[in-house]
Order: C-alpha cells, then sequence, then structure tokens
C-alpha cells in the first residue's frame, strides 16, 4: 500500500456489503415497520444475497481457481475472502430464519395470516390443495431420474428442487422434481380462521407418490443453486452485441454453481448426493431452517388485504406547473428537482409521452439502463417513432440481471423504427439522460432531464431518486454532445457543464476534494457532503483520508458497501458514515462541496466505487445555487436529522442506530409528508 | 427560425455543424466529428478505397440522422480541393448522392484560400492591426500560404506545397521523434522561406496570424482570437519535445494523426515566427463551417464581404499587373468604359456583378503579356493569368479573365474553339463579355487617353457612344469599326460612335 495507508485502514468490500444486508434484515426486527413489510424486508435479504452469490462471490471463485493471490483493498486474497464470507453468511442464514420464524409467529398469533404445511391443512383444505395439485401442478411436473444412463440433470440457478431417494423393487436411485417456477409460489387457502396460505413446494412434496408409481419414496429433500451469473462478451469479437449477449444469456442458465441451499431436514444420503454431483468449493453448502428462498414473500405482498400491516399508501406529489404543455413555460423559466419516489415520476414518463404526440417535437433521445416490465416510457418511445419523430434510444444490452428484457425492448423499439443503439465497446452506459429536442416559436429548445436513477416506472415508486428538469443550453448541448458520442461520433469539443465517465469525473472529484483541502490548508472551512450507493473505490477513500487529515469536515451517507474505515486517529477522525435503511431504498447521488461558502452541488448517475469511475458511461451534473439547490440540500438534511432509520458506522465497524433526545424524525416519513 | 447543417469532408475527418439563426447571431446546436483517414488513399493510390467509401456514406448518413433531429432541411456538404487529384471522386460523389442524398461541392485550392480570405475579412477590425505588416499564415493539409497585409492592402502572397498533414504523413512513415520532426520541418521549410524573404526585403513583419485548427488543444489558448508569445510556444515544444508522439496524444486526448499534423503546425509556426523574428503570435479560429452557415443566413452581410473582398482582389490584381508593368491608364480607361458598357447594357446581357468583375478585371490585365512578347500578348496575358494566385478570385474565375484577355486581340472567328466545352448560355456569356472588352480598348487604341468625356444611350437597335476629344481620333475610329461588326453580333444591336469635338463649357 501506498500513501502510508495500511491494509488495515479498510474494509472488505464484500464483508461491508454483508453488514449492510444485516442493516436490511435488522429492519425485520424493527417493530416501527408494519409487520407484513418486516416480512418483505427478509425476501430482499434473501434476492440481495442471491446476487451477492451469483456475481461477486461466483467472480471470487473465478480468481481463486485461477490462481489469484493480490490482496484487495483490506489485504484479503479471493481465498482469504471466500473464507470469512462463507463464515459470515452461515451466521446470516441463521439470523434470517430465526426473524422469518418471529415475524411469522406474530402474524400468526395476531391472526393476520399463517403459512402452513401440508400436514397442518384442515379436511377442505387438503381437498382444495390436492385439486389444486391434480389440475395445475400435476401437468407440469417433470421429474429428472438419475441413473447410470440419465445423468445429473442441469438445474436452472434459483429454481427450487425436490431431491427424491427412490426404490423400485430392488433398485435404488435418485430423482430430482423442479418446482415449477411458471405458477405463483404461494397459494392461499380457504379458510374460516384468518388468512392462511401454502407454499406450492409443500404441495408437491406430499404427492411426490403420484410422480412415481410403482416406487417406493425412501426420502426427500428441498435444495436450490446459486450459479454463476457473470457473462463474459468478448466485444471486440461480436458482430452483433445483440446477438452475443443474448447466445450468453443462454450460457448463463447454465454457468458453474456457487451456491447450494438445502432443507436442514434433508438425508444426509441425499445432499452427499448433491454435493458429489454439484462440486461446490469453500463450503457454499447452507443449511436452511424454513422455506428456501425467501423471495416468495414478494408474492404475498401481492395479495389483497393486509392493510393494517402494510405501509400506508401513499401518492406521489404531483405539480401543476410540470402538467402537460405547462412543463415547457415552465422549464423556460427554472431548473426543477424532482425527489422521488415523493414527488411523482409520472411527470417524466408523462414528459415522454407527450412528447411523442407534440407536433412540435423533433427528435428524443433516452438512456435506458433498467426498464420496468410494462414500461411506458418504451411505448411512448414507440409512438413518437411511429409519429416520425427522430427517436434515438441508447439501450444498455449488459445491465445486469436485466439484459433479457433489454434484449426485448431494443427489437421493440427498432422493429418500431427508433435508432437503438447498444452504447460504446468496454463501457456499460449508466448515466441517465432524456433529452426533447422541440421546434418553438423563437427557435430550436431542447429540454432535458438528468437523473439519479433509472427510467423505471416500477422502482421509481420504491427508490428515492432525484431528476433535474433544465432546459440550460449548456448542460443540453453537452448532453447532446454525449448522444452524440454513443451513436458513434467522436468527441469534438470541451464539455461545458456535465461531467462524464469514464473521462473526466474521477480526476474531477479528486480536484473538488484537493479544493477543500486548500481551502482547510489555507486556514478555511473545508466540508464535504456525499451521498452515494457504494463507497468502494480505494483511490477516492485515500483522497478523502487525506482531506480529513488536513482537517476537512466529510460526512458520507452511504446505503450499502463503505470499505472506509471511521476513527482510524490521524486518519479519519473527521469523517462521519451514515447509512440509512428505511421504507424505500436510498438510491440518490449527491456530492456537495463547501468550497469555503460558495459551495458546489452535483447530482449523478454514478457512486464512488471503480466500475463507475472506470468502466462506465457516468454523468455528474451541476445544480446551480441560484436553482433548485435548496431542494436537494433540504434532502440530505432531512436524512442528517433523521433518528429513526439512520445508522451510524462506529470505528469497530459496527452501525449503530442514531439516536438522541430529540422526537423521533424519520426522513422518509418526512419527505413524503407525514407529519412528524 | 432556419436550421441548417453544414458538414465539411476533410482529409482527415468528417465534420459537421448544426446551426440555427437567431435575431442577431448563429447558434451551434451541434458540432460533430467523426475521424476518417481518407487522404491517405487518395494520397497514396489517387483512389479512395470500397472499405473508406462505404465508411464515409454511413458517417454522411448518421449526420443526415443527426440534421433531422433539428428539423433540417438544408445540409451544405463541402470537401476540399485534395479531393481533386482522387481518380474516383466522381464515383464517390455519385455513391454520396445516391446512398446518402447529400449534394457534395468539391471546393477548388482557390475557392478554399477565397474563403479563409473572407474569414480574415470579417473580423479583420479585430485581428488585423492598422498601418502594419501582418504575416496572415495558413497552414493548410497540403499547402502553407503567407499573405503579408498593411492595413487593406495585400503586400505580398505565396505559398509553398506543403502543410500540416503532409508533415504529419512524413513523421509517421519514418516513425521521427518529436524532436527529429522539428528538426526535419526546419531544414525543410528554409530554403522557401529564403526565398519568401527576398519579396520581403527590408520590410519588417510586425505580427503573425495562424488561422488556427487544433492548435488550442496543446497551447491551451482560448477564444477564437487568442494571443501566444513566442518564448511561450518555444517553451512547450521544447518540453514536447522530450515526450512521444503516443503520450502527447493519451496526454491531450487527440489521434494519432492529429497529434502528429498539430505538432508540425506548432512547429512550422515557431519556426516561421523564429526566421522573420516576430515576436507577436496570435491564433485565429474561425471554421469554414461557420462562415458558410454565416453567408447561408445573412445574404446582405456577404455581398458586403464580397465587396471587401473584391477591394482585395483589385489590389492583388494591380499588384499583379505592376510585376508585368502595365499602362495603369489605359488599363483604368478600359476598365471604366467597359464598366459603364456593362451597366447600360444590362437588359441586352442580363449578366451579374460575377461577370462585370470578370470584366473588370480582363481590362486591367488584358495587355500583361506584353511584358513577355509583344507579338501574341494575348497568348502570354492568359497564361500568366491561368497560372496565377489571385486572392478571392477562383481557379474558374481566372480562367474567364484569362478567356477575355485572349480574346481582345484574337479574330471572333477563333472563339468558338476555345469555349465549345461551355455550355450555350456561357458561351453567349463570354463573347458578350469579349464584345465590350474589344470595344472598350478600341475607343484607347493609341493608349493616350484621348477622349475627355463619354456618354452612353441605348435605343432599340443602337447604342450611341458620344465622347468628345479635342485629339485626333482616327486610330480610335478606325478600331472601333474593326470591332463595332463582332458586338453588332453579339448584342444585336448597332454602336454609333458620336464624336463631339467641343469641351463642354467651352
Amino acid at each position: 500500500m501506498g500513501n502510508n495507508y495500511e491494509y488495515n485502514h479498510f474494509y472488505n468490500r464484500e464483508l461491508s456489503w454483508l453488514e449492510f444486508n444485516q442493516r436490511v434484515l435488522e429492519e425485520v426486527s424493527d417493530s416501527i415497520n408494519p409487520l407484513l413489510e418486516r416480512l418483505k424486508f427478509l425476501a430482499i435479504t434473501s434476492s440481495n444475497l442471491d446476487e451477492f452469490f451469483m456475481v461477486r462471490v461466483a467472480g471470487l471463485i473465478a480468481q481463486y481457481e485461477e490462481g489469484l493471490i493480490k490482496k484487495d483493498i483490506s489485504g484479503l486474497t479471493p481465498e482469504d475472502q471466500l473464507k470469512a464470507i462463507n463464515k459470515r453468511v452461515k451466521k446470516f442464514v441463521q439470523d434470517q430464519y430465526i426473524s422469518y420464524k418471529e415475524v411469522l409467529n406474530i402474524l400468526n398469533k395476531k391472526n393476520h395470516l399463517k403459512i402452513k404445511k401440508y400436514s397442518q391443512l384442515d379436511k377442505k383444505q387438503k381437498i382444495y390443495v390436492d385439486e389444486f395439485y391434480n389440475e395445475t401442478l400435476f401437468p407440469i411436473l417433470t421429474p429428472m431420474g438419475i441413473d447410470v444412463s440419465r445423468p445429473f440433470p442441469h438445474i436452472l440457478t434459483g429454481s427450487l428442487n425436490i431431491v427424491v431417494h427412490l426404490q423400485h423393487e430392488s433398485e435404488k436411485h435418485m430423482s430430482i422434481v423442479q418446482v415449477p417456477r411458471v405458477i405463483n409460489r404461494i397459494i392461499e387457502l380457504p379458510s374460516n380462521s384468518g388468512r392462511e396460505f401454502i407454499l406450492i413446494e409443500e404441495i408437491i412434496k406430499s404427492n411426490l407418490q403420484d410422480l412415481f408409481p410403482g416406487c417406493n419414496i425412501l426420502d426427500t429433500g428441498f435444495f436450490r443453486i446459486t450459479r454463476n451469473a457473470d457473462m463474459i462478451i468478448d466485444e471486440d469479437e461480436a458482430d452483433d452485441l445483440l446477438i452475443e449477449i443474448e447466445k450468453e444469456l443462454q450460457k448463463r442458465k447454465w454457468g458453474e454453481p456457487v451456491r447450494i441451499e438445502y432443507d436442514k431436514n434433508i438425508p444426509k444420503k441425499c445432499l452427499d448426493f448433491l454435493t458429489r454431483n454439484l462440486k461446490i468449493q469453500f463450503s457454499n453448502l447452507y443449511e436452511i431452517d424454513g422455506p428456501l428462498d425467501l423471495t416468495f414473500i414478494f408474492e404475498l405482498m401481492d395479495h389483497d388485504g393486509f392493510k393494517d400491516i402494510k405501509y400506508e399508501k401513499y401518492t406521489p406529489k404531483r405539480y401543476a406547473q410540470l402538467e402537460k404543455n405547462a412543463i415547457y413555460t415552465t422549464l423556460k423559466k427554472e431548473d426543477v428537482i424532482l425527489s422521488h419516489p415523493y414527488d411523482s415520476f409520472d411527470h417524466i414518463s408523462d414528459l415522454i409521452e407527450a412528447a411523442a404526440t407534440d407536433k412540435n417535437v423533433l427528435a428524443i433521445k433516452q438512456t435506458l439502463y433498467r426498464v420496468s416490465g410494462d414500461s411506458p416510457i418504451i411505448s411512448s418511445l414507440i409512438k413518437a417513432a411511429r409519429s416520425n419523430k427522430q427517436v434515438t434510444v441508447m439501450v444498455e444490452l449488459k445491465a445486469r440481471f436485466d439484459e433479457e428484457r433489454n434484449i426485448m425492448w431494443a427489437k421493440e423499439l427498432e422493429k418500431s423504427g427508433c435508432h437503438v443503439i447498444y452504447g460504446i465497446k468496454g463501457l456499460k452506459t449508466h448515466a441517465k439522460c432524456l433529452l426533447i429536442v422541440r421546434r418553438e416559436p423563437s427557435g430550436i429548445k431542447r429540454y432535458l432531464h438528468l437523473g439519479t436513477g433509472n427510467y423505471n416506472n416500477s422502482t421509481a415508486k420504491l427508490y428515492t431518486d432525484l431528476s433535474l428538469l433544465t432546459t440550460n443550453e449548456e448542460l443540453c448541448a453537452d448532453v447532446s454532445n454525449l448522444f452524440n458520442i454513443l451513436t458513434g461520433f467522436s468527441q469534438n469539443r470541451k464539455w461545458k457543464r456535465l461531467i462524464t465517465a469514464p473521462k473526466d469525473m474521477r480526476n474531477e472529484f479528486y480536484r473538488l476534494i484537493d479544493r477543500e483541502i486548500q481551502h482547510t490548508a489555507n486556514g478555511k472551512k473545508g466540508k464535504i457532503i456525499v451521498k452515494i450507493n457504494s463507497l468502494v473505490d480505494e483511490k477516492i477513500i485515500k483522497k478523502l483520508y487525506d482531506a480529513s487529515r488536513s482537517g476537512v469536515e466529510i460526512i458520507l451517507i452511504v446505503r450499502g458497501a463503505c470499505c472506509l474505515k471511521t476513527g482510524i486517529k490521524g486518519i479519519s477522525e473527521n469523517i462521519k458514515v451514515f447509512s440509512l435503511i428505511g421504507r424505500f431504498l436510498e438510491h440518490t447521488r449527491v456530492y456537495h462541496f463547501e468550497n469555503n461558502g460558495d459551495p458546489e452541488l452535483f447530482l449523478s448517475s454514478a457512486d464512488w466505487m471503480s466500475r463507475n469511475l472506470d468502466r462506465r458511461i457516468e454523468t455528474l451534473f451541476p445544480v446551480i445555487k441560484s436553482g433548485p439547490y435548496k431542494k436537494v440540500m433540504e434532502t440530505i438534511d432531512s436524512i442528517l436529522k433523521d433518528n429513526v432509520k439512520l445508522r451510524q458506522l462506529d470505528e469497530k465497524g459496527t452501525y449503530f442506530k442514531v439516536k438522541n433526545d430529540k422526537k423521533n424524525f424519520s426522513s422518509q416519513e418526512y419527505l413524503f409528508g407525514k407529519k412528524q | 427560425m432556419p436550421v441548417i447543417s453544414v458538414i465539411e469532408i476533410s482529409p482527415t475527418s468528417v465534420e459537421m455543424i448544426i446551426c440555427e439563426k437567431s435575431k442577431d447571431k448563429i447558434k451551434i446546436l451541434e458540432n460533430v466529428m467523426e475521424e476518417l483517414n481518407i487522404f491517405l488513399d487518395s494520397e497514396k493510390n489517387n483512389y479512395i478505397s470500397f472499405e473508406k467509401g462505404k465508411k464515409l456514406c454511413n458517417i454522411l448518413n448518421r449526420m443526415r440522422s443527426l440534421s433531422k433531429d433539428y428539423g433540417v432541411k438544408n445540409i451544405l456538404t463541402l470537401t476540399t480541393s485534395s479531393f481533386n487529384s482522387v481518380k474516383n471522386l466522381l464515383f464517390i460523389l455519385d455513391q454520396i448522392k445516391i446512398k446518402v442524398g447529400l449534394e457534395v461541392t468539391v471546393l477548388t485550392t482557390f475557392e478554399k484560400k477565397k474563403l479563409l480570405f473572407k474569414k480574415f475579412l470579417i473580423k479583420k477590425n479585430e485581428i488585423i492591426p492598422p498601418r502594419k505588416n501582418t504575416l496572415l499564415l495558413n497552414i493548410g493539409s497540403a499547402t502553407t500560404d503567407f499573405f503579408i497585409i498593411n492595413g487593406k492592402k495585400l503586400m505580398i502572397n505565396e505559398f509553398i506545397s506543403t502543410g500540416g498533414y503532409k508533415f504529419a504523413e512524413i513523421i509517421n512513415n519514418y516513425e521521427l521523434t518529436p524532436k527529429e520532426s522539428n528538426n526535419f520541418i526546419q531544414e525543410y521549410i528554409e530554403n522557401y522561406l529564403n526565398q519568401i524573404k527576398k519579396e520581403v526585403g527590408r520590410k519588417k513583419i510586425n505580427s503573425l496570424i495562424l488561422l488556427g485548427e487544433s492548435e488550442n488543444i496543446l497551447t491551451k489558448t482560448k477564444g477564437q482570437f487568442s494571443n501566444l508569445s513566442y518564448e511561450k510556444l518555444e517553451e512547450m515544444i521544447e518540453n514536447l519535445n522530450e515526450e512521444s508522439f503516443k503520450n502527447i496524444a493519451q496526454k491531450y486526448s487527440l489521434t494519432p494523426i492529429q497529434t502528429r499534423t498539430t505538432f508540425a503546425r506548432l512547429s512550422l509556426l515557431k519556426y516561421i515566427a523564429a526566421y522573420f523574428e516576430i515576436p507577436a503570435l496570435k491564433i485565429f479560429y474561425y471554421d469554414t463551417k461557420y462562415l458558410m452557415a454565416y453567408e447561408h443566413f445573412y445574404p446582405k452581410e456577404k455581398d458586403i464581404m464580397e465587396k471587401e473582398l473584391w477591394e482585395l482582389t483589385i489590389q492583388a490584381v494591380i499588384d499583379k499587373a505592376n510585376k508585368f508593368s502595365f499602362d495603369k491608364n489605359h488599363s483604368t480607361f478600359v476598365q471604366n468604359v467597359s464598366k459603364n458598357l456593362f451597366d447600360i447594357l444590362k437588359p441586352l446581357h442580363n449578366m451579374d456583378e460575377i461577370e462585370k468583375r470578370h470584366l473588370e478585371l480582363a481590362a486591367f490585365l488584358h495587355d500583361i503579356g506584353k511584358y513577355v512578347n509583344f507579338s501574341s500578348h494575348q497568348n502570354h496575358s492568359q497564361y500568366i493569368i491561368e497560372n496565377s494566385f489571385i486572392p478571392g478570385l477562383t481557379e474558374e474565375d481566372l480562367k474567364v479573365v484569362g478567356l477575355l484577355c485572349y480574346f481582345h486581340n484574337i479574330a471572333a472567328s477563333k472563339y468558338s474553339e476555345n469555349i465549345d466545352n461551355l455550355s450555350g448560355k456561357r458561351q453567349m456569356d463570354i463573347m458578350k463579355l469579349a464584345a465590350i472588352l474589344k470595344l472598350s480598348v478600341a475607343l484607347d487604341r493609341s493608349k493616350r487617353q484621348k477622349v475627355k468625356n463619354i456618354k452612353f444611350e441605348l435605343k432599340d437597335y443602337e447604342i450611341i457612344i458620344d465622347i468628345t476629344t479635342l485629339e485626333d481620333y482616327r486610330i480610335e475610329t478606325i478600331s472601333f469599326d474593326h470591332q463595332k461588326a463582332f458586338f453588332r453580333d453579339v448584342f444585336g444591336i448597332n454602336p454609333v460612335l458620336k464624336i463631339n469635338r467641343r469641351l463642354y463649357g467651352e
């Protein structure tokens, strides 16, 4: 390590991320949260962990298998990290299921809902369930026998399976039954005593005999595997990126297995059979004391009712000055910041929809990273193209886990006449930009939206993000330029106000931090406030340590992984790290530099992660002091005032809830207008 | 508000601006560039490869598509004279027309230089110091122009047949380091500068203005018109000498060919400044595309600019004529009479200002061939004109002026063999101009400007040329009679010479 910083001055990224997931898990136990929402946090942790294994653990395993021994920022080799992860996840999973049972018990006791085992069903329910099995499940179940002539089958990543030990006459063999994914995993039972549910694997397991007539079922057990989901695409060789990614997606279903989760009651024989055939490294075998894959809770949330045990419904704010054509007049006068989900994201969708049918609109240009399933934005873009407007859409085909959906959208958009581009070779386009070119009596006018979050109407209701709407000519020209670069033109001029990665953003951050250092060196005040999702970039952390050492006050609100350690004597004593986990996923990226009383505020699509700064196309854009600066800073101030959901990182690496004598104040509740 | 796109295909790139005319200025909406080294092919083989042609069409299609984003209906596409030597240029232009739908205007060397002068003129008050000798330096791809201007007067115009791109190619092909490139450029240019120095004589050149391209990237100068001290330039080149071209390219985000071209241009600038001991250097950035847009949006301004350029042209023509010891009084007489005749005959020829200018220039230059030989001097005049560069004039202009000068002294029966490749209208125009010129020359056949007053009156079938003279006007009368038949044939009116022997007021 250079710059006098040692390995022990940093946290390991993966372990830090696991601590983030732990913070989410703690929400399950927080009695402030409505009961069903507490369960939902469990589903989130489960889904998070799946992705963590599919990408991060898979990556570490690949490094280990290649014999890499390079230490990470915290001095751990890939092998060290895998071991540490394994240990931490085992404890985490235990905690998960303890919490699961706790909340279910309360739900049951309070007669809100019950998830039953097959053995717990009453007669009427049994009839209902068996009928459901016969009519719906049985026709789609395909047992896969394994013996000398039938090798171990390919098990889909993330699928739930039942391993069945069978005896047919004198021969014993194994078979695997995949729990179908095409139907809901949790079904509601007819009940006279509150709402009761059953998981379909319970139904299948209890009716297994039907699948194996003439066989004796000796043992059964549930298991689930997670595979490496990383795609390797050689963009130099790819003639058509879309086709190449489609091919890779097919392969991903069969990536190397990186984790097996199994039911606690699985017989040893079955487990041995699985581990022997699946060749799992690093004891990534996780015993589960409860239903595997808790993401079924998301389905449960979709059931009607449960009003009392869900969050109170909220209606995002809409603004008259942003409705229909009024938005053009408003934006010509002033910049607007929308704080989602408190302010409706529909204003953005509506803007695109209005543009699609506005005869004065000549062109629409947009980046798409993650789009919702039934995206109104896509429909509007298609409509615009069909109305002979020039529509350019940068669809990022490499957006992890959204590749398939994005390919589908890309094809739809192309078919309708949109000019679809896939970005620059080797870089993911993560910037969120929308540019509308409109012909007006005074000349060509460009309307610009820049965001910290995706153009995704579903997540925009759950993630906190900021939108800047502006007609600032310099920013509009810069974003036009960005689209030109994305469509393949060489860069031809200097950026005026926009800062982009990978070209300039890293150095710009260094410059901004250095300026604060310089201010403190000159006896003035230096202060940085940053709100991001992850802080894992080594060079930025070192720069922050440098700043802290020179007396700059640094406040970091980092939702997820944070490799920076606070409270290291002589290094990071001036740095405070906070994390807020709440009803909405904190997703805004805000960078504020005090600049000795002449503050500069930026919003961005980028976190302080190497991937954002070096391997993605990202934007960092200013919010000017005379503009909607105040609204952004109010958001930040409210987070720092939070004494309900805000946690702070201590010098031991533990996040503790911020408590004070003041009246309870929840930033998220405050921002969506609930009285505090 | 009208919006247009201007695309320029240069040897190393294709660039486009989309601009909108607003109340008092041109607003640039888009400015894009795509690198494409077409020149490499055309220089080596005088042939643009299929692949390059395809790529060019793709780039132009993308630019056309981007233009549509702004509702552009008018796209001006131009390319430089460098492409004139390309063997398959016609095919490429045809492919662009069919596959992209764009008509490309191929600028000749002189048309490009004409634009260059317009650029200077448009900002002359800001950039050219009054009453001081200023060297305007235009380092093109394959040529370098030297223009020395004093106030509004063009003192010297010379060029050498090498430019930034040609040097870059040598640097690249021979893998020269920056330091080696610098030495190479210095040695290469020295002979040429010695020649120019002879013309400059003891005149002091006070300032040097370079028409800029991408120098601002290396010099970090800002603005359309930026100052650069010689010391700073020298220091910068010395620093660059210590680096590799690869490093320079990375450091300044330039392409390899841009790096070498820009370096070569700055090295040339430095050496020329040192040679002529010019301490004050300025770089003037003015985009050809912007100028095209300006002329498109503001036709009145274009006329004003053309007028100013015309003044410069006349000076250069006089300068040229002086070199060949022309008879200024005779030429001025012929110019005036020609102009007047052109104007009064307007209903019969319907020609424009440009043809009038051709006539005026021919009036000035028709006899310069006499410097070579009296006999067949019209041939020499034509040759000299067609092989000269005169600011503001294109090759086509010079060809017409040359033809008029040739025609002034040969029988009309021989005209057609020289112009039969031109369109009917063009042939007719040239013959009408020649008829005017011949008649004007005849009125001063003795070259003694005997006419004290001259009036023209156009009637249905005749034009009365009413002159007042006290001198013997016989030689002019004979000459006039000799030329009038052709005039009558061409215009369908009879020229009648009316001689008054009394001065007004007598």
